[in-house]
């Protein structure tokens, strides 16, 4: 189950990365909405809590602003770090 | 040599520093022939004692030289610039002359003082650390510390007038108890105070009890971290700009003009020394190339994963605080190698390959039972000055260590190892100082093979688990060689879909692990050999191979087969 779940969860970092972390939709918020509940199921408390500041940021409607493009990046960067150690040790 | 009237134990303890050697490390050979031959025409000069401290040989008007008791302050008023001629005959006339008033001495059956210093009041030991430590480049410190982190053998000789120190490479560094740091000289005759004087003073106030090692090894890892060259800002902001726009932007949309952007990017980090950063950047700009052609190899997890190590090992340079984090962050451009004790090793067998960056070679294992480490030996060459058949003729020609057996054989033996020299990596070098002495024939059923033997798969798929997290440290390449103890294999069979070749194997409590073998131009031979062996009376009861992980799965890839007469067969070089 955890296994699906990462997997489900890489697929979305990949999908959010290939087509831009500028242009998120709201599909893409309920997507991972979705994946808060489910993770929230599995008991991945610090991942959880990671994609729930990362939904934060992606809900925040003013993409331009620098500030908010910088911490969307480290917070991306921060999800995959933590999926990708979790993927590393299923 | 009138000097009734004046002390010149200074001049005196110069002049006994003086022998060719070191006349030669800090003028020339030239010089000091020339002067010699000089002195053998008759030349005339007239000896003054000026003082204490100062000796005028007057060669004719235009010409005097000025003997003080520190070499960098000898000076001389003719036309040539630094060292000349006359200099080095001063210093071999005053050398005789103080012989023959030795020789005098003792006729007269008076007991000859030797200038001794009295070593509490050496310069050296009022050396400061932090000031010397300065002059060192990060790449110097680096180096140091490795060095000092091996417990190098430094080679220290002391008299009464100076102490030498061999560093590596047979550089020897001069310190006279007289004058102070400018008097030290190199062998490799650097001007000033080059890394090596520096790092011969550092084992000295080691040697000296003036300073602890670790607190020698915390000075350098300190003034690294802070070194404003390890941390180039801009360099580094820029990077991580550049991956934040890819990231924002997406692959998808991103243009082609992107892989000159990280090009820029790759030469700068060449230009500041970020050589992990380079290959990771080279290493993205492979597979934006294939997403661009539409090669099937392409994945887009691979692609993101390489954009967020570069922004993680971007981000531990910048920030790290551990020293090994950053090093590791870093990376190495030049390997270095350090000398160790003598070794006694096991050949365990050997590896044929070839890169993608056009390389080819073999790379050959050894291992020491007592001490349970594993150390590599490798033997490289560019594909493109080579034949296809140039990995068996490395392997049945190359000589190293001064043996003559060649590798074919070395890689099978027990063998002693003369001073040797390894990297970080225990890759051992193929140093023309190292000699080896073949013992015997390897035994492995005689080894105990720890931490290298495993006989129960479970436990080793357990192991592995640590060494595959995803950490941005760099993979210590012998971390996945094993020796797996099989009890039986399975048919080999070719995934047509997968075009992999995948052999299960067991153990004695029936666990399975899997050899895998992805088929491409370079393992077209093995797979077909590995099924022809399998056929004609089966593989190894043990195997030498590397474990990888593929999609979440352990699998091992094959180096070399142990049979039960303590035969071995190296696969990727004799099944070619």
């Amino acid at each position: 189950m955890l296994d699906k779940y990462l997997r489900k969860l890489n697929d979305y970092v990949d999908s959010l990365a290939i087509f831009g972390l500028n242009i998120v939709k709201s599909q893409d918020i309920l997507r991972l909405d979705e994946l808060i509940d489910e993770g929230n199921k599995i008991g991945l408390e610090n991942l959880v809590k990671e994609l729930k500041k990362l939904k934060e940021i992606l809900s925040k409607k003013i993409h331009s602003t620098e500030d908010v493009r910088e911490e969307l990046y480290d917070q991306f960067v921060l999800v995959c770090s933590y999926l990708y150690i979790e993927m590393s040790m299923v | 040599m009138d000097c009734k009237d004046y002390k010149l134990d200074d001049i005196k303890s110069l002049l006994n520093l003086c022998n060719d050697d070191f006349i030669i490390n800090f003028a020339n050979k030239g010089l000091l022939k020339r002067a010699n031959k000089e002195i053998d025409k008759g030349v005339e000069v007239k000896i003054e004692v000026l003082g204490d401290e100062e000796i005028e040989i007057v060669f004719d008007e235009d010409t005097k030289c000025l003997v003080k008791p520190q070499i960098n302050d000898i000076g001389c008023t003719c036309k040539a610039k630094g060292v000349c001629k006359h200099i080095v005959t001063s210093i071999l006339i005053l050398r005789d002359e103080l012989s023959k008033e030795v020789v005098n001495q003792d006729r007269e059956g008076s007991i000859q003082e030797d200038v001794i210093h009295n070593t509490e009041n050496l310069w050296i030991k009022n050396v400061k650390i932090d000031e010397i430590v300065d002059k060192l480049k990060p790449n110097n410190i680096r180096d140091i510390l490795f060095r000092l982190n091996y417990n190098m053998d430094y080679g220290v000789e002391k008299n009464n007038y100076k102490v030498q120190v061999r560093i590596y490479d047979n550089i020897i560094i001069t310190a006279p108890f007289i004058g102070d740091i400018d008097n030290m000289l190199c062998s490799l005759r650097c001007d000033g105070l080059c890394h090596h004087k520096v790092e011969a003073l550092l084992i000295c106030l080691i040697n000296e009890n003036i300073y602890d090692k670790q607190d020698v090894i915390n000075t350098l890892v300190r003034k690294f971290k802070n070194d404003k060259h390890i941390r180039d800002d801009k360099c580094l902001v820029d990077v991580n700009k550049l991956t934040r726009k890819m990231l924002e932007v997406g692959l998808a949309r991103l243009p082609k003009t992107i892989l000159n952007e990280i090009e820029y990017e790759v030469h700068r980090c060449t230009r500041l020394n970020y050589p992990r950063l380079e290959k990771m950047l080279k290493s993205l700009i492979t597979t934006i190339n294939r997403y661009y052609s539409k090669d099937a190899s392409f994945s887009n997890s691979n692609y993101i994963r390489q954009l967020i190590k570069i922004a993680l090992v971007t981000k531990a340079i910048d920030n790290a605080v551990d020293y090994k984090v950053l090093t590791d962050a870093i990376g190495v451009k030049k390997t270095t190698y350090v000398p160790i004790s003598d070794l006694c090793l096991f050949g365990i067998g050997a590896l044929g390959w070839t890169s993608n960056s056009n390389y080819q070679g073999i790379t050959y294992y050894f291992y020491d039972d007592d001490n349970a480490s594993l150390y590599s030996y490798n033997d490289v060459m560019p594909t493109e000055t080579t034949k296809s058949n140039s990995i068996k003729r490395m392997y049945n020609k190359t000589q190293i260590w001064s043996l003559e057996a060649p590798m074919k054989d070395l890689c099978r033996k027990k063998i002693k190892i003369k001073k040797p020299r390894i990297n970080e990596q225990n890759r051992l070098s193929s140093s023309n100082d190292t000699e080896g002495f073949i013992l015997d024939k390897t035994e492995m059923s005689k080894l105990k093979l720890e931490k290298l033997l495993y006989r129960d798969f479970s436990q080793l798929i357990e192991h592995m688990k640590d060494s595959f997290t995803f950490t941005i440290r760099k993979k210590d390449e012998l971390e996945s060689l094993v020796i797996v103890e099989v009890d039986k294999y399975d048919e080999p069979h070719f995934d047509e879909i997968n075009q992999q070749l995948r052999v299960d194997m067991y153990d004695e409590n029936k666990e399975v692990l899997t050899m895998l073998i992805q088929y491409n131009e370079h393992t077209d031979y093995l797979i077909k050999a590995i099924e022809r062996t399998y056929k004609n009376g089966g593989l190894g009861y043990r195997l030498l191979g590397k474990v990888f992980k593929y999609e979440d799965s352990y699998y091992i890839s094959p180096i070399t087969f142990y049979y039960e007469n303590d035969q071995m067969e190296n696969v990727t070089i004799e099944l070619r």
